[in-house]
């Protein structure tokens, strides 16, 4: 009796722990695809925006310039008598302001900003002098928290450009060492100043240099129409821009060379242009329009010459768009209307954030807009003078799945194109996600292995589980189930600095050797088949394969031999320049013909194995039946031994398919990484899997960068749960079928 | 031979123009390093590849002369340095460029001051080829078009063979086979903010995991080019003098001449530490910092291939460490 219970209890105790492991591998399984998942989730969360705090007083004039620190909850507001305000939203009161223009005593008559959010702007005033000016708050991120106040660091006397002629139009630039300055008189000529220096304190470049090159030069370009001018930030063009809405793009050329080489109209009546911005960057302007449009112009290069092109119109409002802002980094812009609208726009995603309708709490008649540097902040003001300040969430406004997966027309690009590049040493980088070319890299390297691994696997397989006698078979299958053992990586290493050059260097004498070993086993085994009797029963014995092998060898020798004369006498001396001449075939040393072979290398054993057992699990009375009733050998594996065993070898072949699309060292080691739409076999790919094992370690945790990547990992998580999923249903419908037998 | 005008030059030398001024101050020598007591423990470092490189030779002296210190380098990339150093993983990031806005914020919003750069070396990129390529010199415009696909730095269209170059037989007729680093290096950010005028590298340039395995892979190549640190130039790549013109006058430059300021590629090499505003660093740091801008430390610097700091800029970073 005791010996009963204690079974009992022993039997209860496995099967509690039985289930308690295989619960656990399928919790392990769930809790990693919801980690994916919740990693990838705040993609698709779009921005949030909370309530506005409101200024308590209106303030006078009408805003020349707006700038907003989202750490301190300050603005700055320079209304167009040059008097620089400073804006408190915590203390709720103004604080002491400057005024630009005492400085100078003339009028102030144009400003502009530089890049977006920068803290820096140049006021141009009525006797033709320029002042650069910037906030301490956005210059140093955290001293405004002190004491905001302007800072000079030119230096308080202004840049003479236009002597004696009021400055109607001004641009400034300022980053990667030097300053440049556009300034367009009230008689319509236009000048450009450029100077080395360098403000960037978070560079470690040191000061400017002692004797700072400063040129100044008149543009031989008639701008009697620009209201508004823009500088990129090369400065290698400038976008001039009337008030009814013509735009000229000015190409400057070295020494005194500028043209205007394209004109277009960004607004045709009735529909009226309303603000025009340059986007992070400074390479696209940004046209708002009274039809509640948004268009982005880009520069297409075109040869040595350009032209300017509408990308994306984002039609946002029914009423006009009354002003735009855009971010210093990203390329976020926000759009407000007269009825209290507000759409957050990224343009690269071409995906709208944030969108508040008519008649919420956004303030009507809305007429300035400033977006905080990093984005996080909105300041607006409404027609009396009103400010209010909205603090925005938008982190991953980059994101869109169109973006993903469509062709994206990117800044400086001839040509909408599906890019992967993410990472730049600047700031104000484009970053481009497609996972396209990864996706597409992936299928490539694994359909590359599964090319060379899936024959060579099942012909091995079938060689030895239904071919071989069993006693060999159980000391060669270990054998070929040893290479699973071999790292990853060690194989990834060999192929891309041995097996790559070594290909490069004898491209000629393998192309011929694949063709020539094939033949040279047909033409043994027919001759074999033709040997004397005698021959013939001493081969009977498992002696076929010994005999091949100096076959083998000879034909390696022979194409090793004749590819020199070969080459030069079809491939007018090297195949290489022959594919890429006639073909279009460019050859790359690590390319998708190396990830095959070695990845293929690779998964064979898990071929192998799982296909040899099941045509080893035929049952053989099968085979007899099939071989006394006169089939022979290869009838009866063809047609009887093969599709029995078709549910296992399947299975077999998507397991291996599935272990290539995951395969990380092999495609990082002996390819090149180069994420192009290819299936070019001489040329390399980037997959999924080796672009994330690159990427991550650089990727700030919690960044748009970073979600995608984990985004990417889902993606092929997806993939081998696909082809899992078909292969199992495929194998339970063959087992079915096959039943019968 | 590609025409370009290379108005945008200046573009490539926000360094340049501050090395020769810090030459021209640097009568002083460096002083030799002096011992102190009482220092052990263990120091990591971990960021680029070429930073990494020298440090493990700084780190062998500072173990002759502290024999109970133990130093770890992990070299990654330069971009795995900031997150490192935010994560406290390492207590110096090395790099080989200067740090993003973003990437000084995220350290910022951690520790409320910014990570302290300090600049150890001069390193200089140079443009490989196979030592049997025949090319003179290259333009600063074609090498982004053979590198680029945005081509802003003045090129009119892709450079994609040798002929484009201007090579003769049996080279005319073989493609360009490009060579890089790949993204998480400072090299690569360096080379697109400079070289690539802030452009985009083209799809099929070859990414490759470590400078090493990039001057190998052209070594292998008829047909590469590339870039690495002159440190790691080998007998089998050949270095391509750069040309540019100032004021319509040619000069061909070679890394050689970074240290005159007359080579466009020439950057620093920056440890970045973790230092509080107005504190001082835990002495293990400070020691190492300060034996490497040591006499003996910049020694070690052209010995292993790089370019020594101007002394006054050394004793000048020196002086901003001291509490």
């Amino acid at each position: 009796m005791a010996s009963n219970s204690q079974r009992r209890f022993w039997d209860q105790t496995a099967r509690v722990v039985v289930s308690i492991g295989g619960l656990g591998i399928i919790c392990a399984i769930l809790l990693i695809f919801f980690y994916l998942v919740y990693e990838v989730l705040p993609l698709f969360g779009g921005a949030e925006m909370s309530e506005g705090e409101f200024f308590p007083e209106p303030v006078p004039g009408s805003a020349q310039l707006l700038e907003v620190d989202a750490a301190s909850g300050m603005a700055l507001r320079l209304d167009d008598q040059g008097r620089a305000e400073f804006y408190d939203f915590a203390g709720g009161e103004p604080l002491a302001g400057e005024s630009l223009a005492a400085a100078t005593g003339a009028g102030l008559t144009a400003v502009a900003e530089d890049a977006a959010g920068s803290g820096l702007f140049a006021a141009g005033f009525a006797d033709g002098g320029v002042l650069v000016a910037g906030w301490n708050a956005l210059l140093e991120p955290g001293a405004g928290a002190i004491s905001p106040r302007l800072e000079f660091p030119f230096g308080r006397e202004p840049f003479l450009l236009l002597s004696d002629e009021p400055v109607r139009a001004l641009a400034l630039r300022i980053g990667q060492g030097r300053i440049a300055i556009a300034a367009v008189g009230a008689s319509g000529r236009a000048v450009l100043l450029e100077e080395d220096a360098n403000l960037d304190p978070a560079a470690f470049v040191a000061a400017p240099r002692p004797e700072a090159a400063s040129v100044r030069r008149e543009l031989p370009i008639d701008a009697a129409n620009a209201d508004t001018i823009l500088l990129t930030e090369d400065p290698r063009w400038m976008f001039l821009v009337s008030a009814s809405g013509e735009l000229s793009l000015v190409q400057i050329g070295p020494e005194n060379g500028a043209r205007v080489v394209d004109a277009v109209a960004l607004a045709a009546a009735p529909v009226r242009l309303t603000d025009v911005r340059l986007l992070a960057g400074g390479m696209s302007l940004l046209a708002a329009d009274s039809g509640g449009g948004v268009g982005q112009w880009l520069i297409v290069r075109e040869g040595d010459s350009a032209r300017l092109r509408q990308v994306r119109r984002f039609e946002l409002f029914d009423s006009a768009v009354a002003a735009i802002d855009v971010e210093r980094d990203r390329r976020n812009f926000v759009a407000i209307g007269g009825q209290g609208e507000l759409a957050l726009v990224n343009t690269t995603a071409e995906a709208e954030s944030l969108r508040r309708g008519p008649g919420g709490s956004i303030p009507r008649g809305a007429r300035a807009a400033a977006l905080a540097p990093a984005g996080d902040a909105l300041l607006l003001e409404d027609e009396q003078g009103g400010l209010s300040l909205w603090r925005l969430d938008n982190r991953h406004a980059e994101f869109s799945l169109s973006a993903l997966w469509t062709r994206t027309w990117y800044e400086n690009y001839t040509e909408p194109a599906l890019v992967w590049q993410t990472t730049a040493a600047d700031d104000a980088f484009e970053p481009k996600y497609s996972l396209a070319p990864l996706t597409l890299g992936t299928l490539k390297a694994a359909l590359y292995a599964m090319i060379f691994a899936a024959p060579l696997a099942i012909c091995a397989a079938v060689y030895t589980g239904y071919f071989m006698s069993p006693g060999l078979r159980r000391q060669i299958k270990p054998l070929i189930e040893l290479m699973e053992a071999l790292p990853t990586v060690v194989i990834g290493f060999l192929a891309g600095l041995w097996l790559a050059p070594l290909v490069d260097a004898n491209l000629a004498a393998l192309a011929l050797g694949a063709l020539l070993l094939p033949v040279s086993v047909v033409l043994a085994s027919a001759a074999m088949a033709r040997l004397p009797e005698r021959f013939e029963a001493g081969l009977k014995e498992g002696w076929q394969l010994p005999v091949l092998f100096p076959v083998l060898l000879l034909a390696g020798w022979l194409a090793w031999l004749l590819a020199p004369p070969v080459e030069s006498w079809l491939f007018d001396g090297s195949l290489r320049d022959w594919l890429s001449l006639r073909w279009g075939l460019d050859y790359v040393s690590r390319n998708a013909m190396i990830v095959g072979v070695a990845m293929g290398f690779a998964v064979i054993p898990a071929i192998y194995s799982i296909a040899d057992d099941a045509i080893f699990t035929v049952p053989r009375h099968l085979s007899y039946g099939a071989l006394a009733l006169g089939a022979n050998g290869w009838q009866t594996m063809a047609w009887l031994i093969l599709p029995a065993a078709a549910p296992g070898i399947l299975s077999a072949l998507m397991i291996g398919f599935g272990r290539a699309l995951g395969e990380t060292m092999i495609v990082l080691m002996a390819t090149g990484n180069t994420p192009i739409m290819d299936m070019n076999l001489f040329e390399g790919m980037r997959t999924l899997a080796a672009n994330l094992a690159i990427e991550i370690p650089e990727s700030e945790v919690g960044s748009t960068h970073y979600r995608i990547l984990f985004l990417a990992s889902l993606v092929l998580l997806l993939f081998t749960f696909v082809i899992n999923t078909i292969a199992e249903l495929v194998r339970q419908r063959l087992r079915k079928r096959y039943r019968t037998i | 031979m590609l025409k370009s005008p290379d108005p945008f030059l200046p573009l490539c030398f926000i360094l340049v123009a501050v090395v020769p001024r810090a030459l021209a101050a640097a009568e002083a020598e460096l002083s030799e390093y002096q011992a102190v007591s009482g220092i052990s423990g263990t120091l990591s470092a971990t960021g680029s590849d070429t930073v990494a490189n020298l440090t493990t030779f700084w780190a062998e002296e500072f173990k002759r002369i502290y024999p109970n210190v133990n130093i770890q380098i992990q070299a990654t990339g330069s971009s795995a340095a900031p997150t490192a150093l935010t994560e406290i993983t390492a207590n110096i990031g090395l790099m080989s460029r200067n740090m993003r806005r973003a990437e000084i914020q995220s350290f910022t919003a951690r520790y409320g001051y910014p990570p302290t750069p300090v600049p150890v070396a001069l390193d200089a990129l140079a443009i490989l080829v196979h030592r049997d390529n025949p090319l003179p010199r290259i333009e600063l415009a074609e090498i982004d078009a053979i590198f680029s696909s945005t081509l802003r730095c003045g090129a009119g269209r892709r450079i994609g063979n040798w002929r484009q170059m201007g090579l003769p037989e049996p080279w005319d007729g073989r493609g360009i086979l490009a060579f890089g680093r790949n993204s998480v290096s400072g090299t690569y950010g360096f080379f697109k903010e400079t070289a690539l005028c802030r452009g985009d590298f083209h799809v099929e340039v070859n990414e490759q995991p470590g400078s090493g395995s990039l001057v190998q892979a052209i070594g292998s190549t008829l047909n590469g080019i590339g870039y690495a640190s002159i440190a790691f130039s080998t007998s089998s790549v050949r270095i391509v003098p750069v040309s540019w013109r100032h004021a319509g006058e040619e000069r061909i430059t070679t890394p050689a001449q970074a240290v005159d300021g007359e080579y466009p590629f020439t950057r620093y090499l920056l440890f970045y530490v973790n230092r509080p505003a107005g504190g001082s660093l835990p002495p293990l740091e400070r020691e190492f910092i300060r034996m490497v801008l040591s006499r003996e430390g910049q020694e070690i610097v052209s010995r292993s291939g790089y370019i020594p700091l101007p002394a006054a800029l050394a004793s000048e970073s020196l002086g901003a460490l001291a509490p």
